[in-house]
């Protein structure tokens, strides 16, 4: 689905990302684990067509997306939900949904399938996004990310600045989609536990290099990753 | 006191073009164009002459429309593509001072090649009396072009996928990006939008009165005024600003004279940024019903 091979990004002259390979297979759930300036979002913006590699190629389904806008990425099917979330906050709920499928109609069973994981949205239907709470922002940017069907979802730590139920629901959320739908998720979080009960794999990222991949009960059990991660072990 | 009204809901009709116009452009690149009013004269000259040369009437009033859209885009195609990439303070200062530099070249050609050139649009016919009041022809139809032209651009903003797309780029470019859609073809789309605007401003200020090759100024002053009372950028608030500003500019002009009128609209857009910054509409001012999810009962609710 996507490959990611010695990609290489920074901000003028300071280089953020160091040769990264990352393969996700169709079907799977990649965590992307790393703490706070590892690189994580420079990564997922750079695969989004969002920021521009100095070096390397990412490709999706087979075809390179160098050069490519970020716009022409997510028509492809990459869609990126950032931890930011970039909603428009003067348009409603119901019109960020039928955003996501730009420039196509969004079909009512794909708005149902998103009101059904999150009921929340149903309630807030005409509601500016502005007005959301911080939760309700992030499930209108998964909603919007998701009517659009996308091949590959990328997700940027999604549960920051959530309260820990309400972050539990939306990893709940994930994978219910996941069950549903098949669809292909790329994760990068800090909580370590929670992203691993969710993903396959697992990737580390630290100072924008890769220095652990595996399963992600393997990581789980990985003693330099409890200790890095979970200051346990 | 019907009559001032009227006139001032017939101005107020136009200036909300006007501001629309330049809002759109505004709200979607941070490019405040001083050179909106010098394109609307430009427009307005080449009619003139086209109609000065026995072209058909509609033909002339076309060509007035698809002129004043081509400069937009020329200007934002050519003069303004460094400022687009450049962002914040600089975008919005260097957007001042190069639109300003194209109002006064446009002003120089049509000033130099064709000074005395006016379009005035003579509609035949008996005055119509509206409310008691007795109005030109060329008034009410000035009204309708501009009131037909603000529906337009209302559901092509509203109710058209475009348009959901263009509110997306004005309020987050990188949001916009996420969803698909291109920046780049979208701002074509509005600054081509913008462009018939002022075109038809032209068309409605030459139905009204006269446009005339030394109205430049005053017209981008005016779109000015009403782009900052609608709150800058936001084009719900434009249209509203302008039928307000238009009936208060028809008051000020019966009360205080010309120089007075200009005092007073340039107080309304100075009090407006002190007090209420976000326009006369505010940030809810673009949506007028709101729909229901798949399956949920009718609310009946109306967005205030």
């Amino acid at each position: 689905m996507l490959q990611v091979r010695e990609l290489c990004a920074g901000y003028g002259q300071l280089p953020v990302l160091d040769r990264v390979d990352l393969q996700v297979a169709d079907g799977e759930v990649v965590a992307l684990i790393g703490a706070n300036g590892a690189g994580k979002t420079t990564l997922l913006r750079t695969i989004a067509g969002l920021h521009p590699a100095t070096s390397g190629d990412v490709l999706l389904e087979g075809s390179s997306l160098r050069g490519r806008s970020a716009a022409s990425i997510a028509r492809r099917g990459l869609r990126l939900v950032p931890s930011d979330r970039r909603l428009f906050p003067e348009l409603s709920v119901r019109e960020h949904l039928l955003l996501g499928a730009h420039p196509h109609r969004v079909g009512r069973e794909d708005l149902r399938t998103v009101t059904e994981l999150f009921p929340r949205l149903a309630e807030r239907w005409g509601q500016r996004a502005g007005t959301l709470s911080g939760g309700e922002q992030q499930m209108v940017a998964l909603g919007r990310a998701l009517v659009g069907r996308p091949t590959l979802l990328v997700l940027d730590e999604p549960t920051t600045g959530l309260a820990p139920p309400l972050a539990a629901e939306l990893y709940l959320a994930v994978e219910r989609l996941g069950e549903r739908t098949g669809v292909t998720v790329l994760v990068a979080e800090q909580q370590l536990p929670r992203v691993l009960a969710l993903a396959d794999h697992g990737v580390v990222l630290e100072h924008g290099r890769v220095r652990r991949r595996g399963s992600a009960a393997a990581l789980r059990d990985d003693p330099e990753v409890r200790r890095a991660y979970l200051g346990v072990g | 006191m019907m009559a001032i009204l009227l006139d001032g809901v017939v101005l107020g009709l136009q200036l909300a073009v006007l501001g629309v116009g330049i809002s759109l452009v505004f709200g979607l690149s941070g490019v405040l164009d001083l050179a909106y009013g010098a394109k609307i004269v430009a427009a307005a000259v080449v009619g003139s002459e086209l109609l000065a040369a026995d072209v058909v009437p509609w033909m002339a009033l076309a060509t007035v429309v698809v002129v004043a859209a081509g400069l937009s885009l020329a200007v934002d195609r050519t003069v303004l593509a460094p400022v687009h990439r450049r962002v914040g303070e600089a975008r919005v200062v260097l957007s001042l001072l190069v639109t300003l530099a194209v109002a006064f070249v446009l002003d120089g050609i049509v000033v130099s090649t064709r000074p005395l050139a006016a379009l005035t649009l003579v509609v035949g016919g008996a005055p119509v009396e509206v409310l008691g009041v007795t109005m030109r022809r060329g008034s009410l139809l000035a009204a309708g072009v501009a009131l037909a032209a603000l529906v337009v651009a209302f559901v092509l903003l509203q109710g058209t996928r475009l348009g959901r797309a263009i509110r997306c780029v004005i309020q987050d470019v990188e949001g916009a990006q996420l969803c698909g859609i291109e920046p780049g073809r979208v701002r074509t789309v509005v600054v081509l939008l913008s462009g018939v605007l002022a075109g038809l401003v032209a068309i409605t200020q030459g139905l009204a009165a006269s446009v005339g090759t030394a109205d430049g100024f005053d017209l981008t002053i005016l779109a000015v005024v009403v782009a900052v009372v609608g709150g800058l950028g936001r084009v719900g608030g434009a249209a509203i600003a302008g039928v307000i500003l238009g009936v208060v500019h028809a008051l000020a002009t019966a009360t205080l004279g010309a120089s007075g009128t200009w005092v007073v609209l340039l107080l309304a857009a100075v009090v407006t940024i002190l007090v209420r910054p976000e326009g006369v509409v505010g940030p809810g001012g673009w949506r007028l019903w709101r729909h229901r999810a798949p399956g949920s009962a009718p609310s009946g609710e109306m967005v205030p």
